[in-house]
């Protein structure tokens, strides 16, 4: 049992030394940070992707062409209007548009005012914004915005159709939080101004979605589909669902895997640093156990000063790598994620994390601090006191 | 009253390096007495005093303080008896350099449940004793040899224990400390603590302090 006396004493000892264990908070803070910030990025996408996904109508078909994804036209939709158990078919116009001064690709969803979209927050959007119905709008989402604002586009920006024709259209910033989810670096406009970007025709489109009530269906809809276009993909919402999970998955396993590597060799450097490194603190064991303290005692001196030494590194780790990835959009470690990809333009990060996250650092990071230091803690207790003095 | 019997200290047993330390030894000390070690370095005086004082373990051989064998005490109540009935005065003062005087002091009351008005009483009254009371928030590290030893002796007193054991503790101190400590363990004697020193020093023998001088030579008693 401790006294009063203990904490005030272990924190006395603990600022005797206060530059040896800043060395110490400081590498467990940069682990910590980086694991919190990797397992924030990877949350965050994984949760918007999710959102999307669950947005979705059930079915995705797209036409591929020697291996190669193509168009769709009416003659394609033609067969999917005969099935049986779709309540919807929703064609899609979308692509990518690059913008070379910033050597970056936006995504262009081409809507449609007057019909169903597939994806339910753009159906909100076009039924409240019916009144800007217009073919020379731009809707940007912030991540285009402010690569435009960049380069002087505030109000207007001139765009290159396939033909090369120049057109210019209005910027109109995409206030709406739900469109984040659906990428930072979005452009919505009308759907023929898209398809002129896109080198589409009328009547063409990118692929198409097929909404199905009863998800029991869903099998036997595939099935049907894959006869009557038997080279086109196909994919599922579920799939969609699970390729999100296993694609975060893997990447955040393979981040875990190699934080261990460090956090071992941050252990093991721990561990001879109590053992053998440091005189004065064999010596203080050594002094404490001669004029009295228990084994016990010491172990609890040392779980006291290394919890609050790991938990301030914890929360501190916490806190700055929430900033660093909600706040300043991570810079720099954002590319472990999105590689040199540069059609996934993330400047944000949508908060989204749960206590499974913050359990995991503190069992992988927290656990294995202090236990690294008990032990030779211990070893050393165990020793005559006048032996571990000398 | 401390009995030694039978007493040996045997370091790596069994290994191709094995030292006997101490073999045989028996000697006892009564409640206020004072009995000075004498011997070469390597005699097994600094051995014999940790034994006595619970911070090693015998290989043979019984150590009975107050009637009890501290040899057989488990380690939680070897420490207890560290913490109560022990106090230990070294060469090299074993201070911890970066804590005040005070808070060095203080090292062996933290573990005991008294009020702070107590802890303070103690440090009072083991400064008096020591003989040192201006130097409370001075690191140990920025003490003189002199006030090293007094803190040192302030610590050893702090809990008030009846059995005061020092081992060469005149070694690092100059003529005019060495005889200011001679006096502090004589001012001790006389409050009835059982005193154990160590020590090369011929001042101990001259001095009216040693009731009793037992040599050692090669971890036996020569007389």
């Amino acid at each position: 049992m401790t006294t009063k006396a203990f904490y005030p004493y272990a924190f006395l000892l603990l600022r005797k030394d206060a530059s040896r264990h800043a060395v110490t908070f400081l590498l467990f803070f940069v682990i910590v940070f980086l694991l919190f910030s990797v397992l924030f990025i990877s949350t965050s996408l994984q949760h918007d992707q999710l959102a999307i996904a669950q947005n979705e109508p059930e079915i995705l078909v797209e036409n591929y062409k020697g291996g190669k994804k193509s168009d769709i036209d009416d003659f394609f939709m033609q067969p999917l209007y005969g099935l049986k158990g779709v309540e919807k078919i929703i064609p899609r116009v979308n692509g990518k548009y690059y913008f070379e001064q910033a050597g970056v690709y936006f995504t262009v969803i081409g809507i449609d005012f007057f019909a169903p979209n597939f994806n339910e927050y753009i159906n909100q959007f076009t039924k409240q914004k019916i009144n800007l119905a217009s073919k020379d709008l731009f809707f940007v989402g912030s991540g285009v915005k402010k690569s435009l604002e960049h380069f002087y586009y505030k109000n207007n920006f001139t765009v290159y159709t396939q033909k090369g024709e120049a057109k210019r259209v209005k910027i109109v910033p995409l206030e709406d939080k739900e469109f984040r989810l659906l990428g930072n670096n979005l452009i919505l406009c009308d759907i023929s101004l898209a398809r002129e970007l896109l080198a589409l025709e009328t009547f063409e489109y990118s692929d198409v979605y097929l909404s199905v009530p009863n998800e029991a269906e869903i099998p036997n809809l595939v099935a049907h589909i894959r006869t009557l276009h038997p080279t086109a993909k196909i994919t599922t919402k579920e799939e969609k669902i699970s390729k999100i999970h296993t694609l975060y998955d893997t990447k955040g396993g393979i981040f875990l895997s190699l934080f261990i590597v460090v956090l071992l060799s941050f252990m093991i450097l721990l561990y001879q640093k109590t053992l053998f490194s440091f005189a004065s603190e064999k010596k203080e064991i050594g002094i404490l156990r001669a004029v009295g303290w228990k084994i016990t005692d010491i172990i609890t001196l040392k779980i006291i000063q290394n919890l609050f030494i790991a938990l301030s590194g914890y929360f501190s780790a916490l806190l700055c790598a929430y900033l660093f990835v909600f706040k300043l959009g991570a810079p720099l470690l954002q590319n472990i994620f999105v590689g040199s990809d540069k059609t996934l333009f993330i400047p944000h990060f949508t908060p989204s994390f749960g206590v499974g996250e913050l359990v995991i650092v503190f069992l992988v990071g927290v656990v294995p601090f202090v236990a690294s230091v008990l032990f030779p803690v211990w070893k050393l207790s165990v020793i005559d006191p006048t032996e571990v003095m000398k | 009253m401390i009995t030694v019997t039978n007493l040996d200290k045997v370091h790596n047993a069994g290994q191709k390096n094995e030292f006997i330390a101490l073999s045989g030894i028996n000697f006892t000390a009564a409640n206020g007495e004072c009995v000075i070690l004498k011997g070469v370095s390597g005699s097994g005086k600094s051995t014999l005093l940790s034994l006595v004082g619970g911070m090693s373990k015998p290989t043979h051989g019984s150590v009975r303080i107050e009637g009890h064998n501290i040899a057989k005490l488990p380690d939680d109540k070897l420490s207890h008896f560290r913490l109560t009935t022990v106090g230990f005065i070294f060469q090299s003062f074993n201070l911890i350099d970066d804590l005040s005087f005070r808070d060095n002091v203080l090292t062996p009351t933290i573990c005991l449940n008294i009020s702070d008005k107590e802890r303070e009483k103690r440090f009072l009254k083991a400064c008096e004793l020591a003989n040192i009371s201006s130097k409370e928030s001075t690191l140990a590290k920025d003490l003189s040899g002199g006030e090293k030893q007094r803190c040192a002796i302030a610590r050893a007193l702090i809990n008030n224990p009846s059995l005061i054991i020092a081992d060469e503790p005149t070694a690092n101190l100059d003529k005019d400390n060495t005889l200011y400590f001679i006096e502090t363990m004589k001012k001790l004697k006389k409050l009835g603590k059982t005193i154990l020193i160590a020590t090369h020093d011929e001042i101990f023998e001259q001095s009216t302090l040693a009731d009793r001088v037992i040599k050692l030579q090669y971890g036996h008693i020569v007389s």
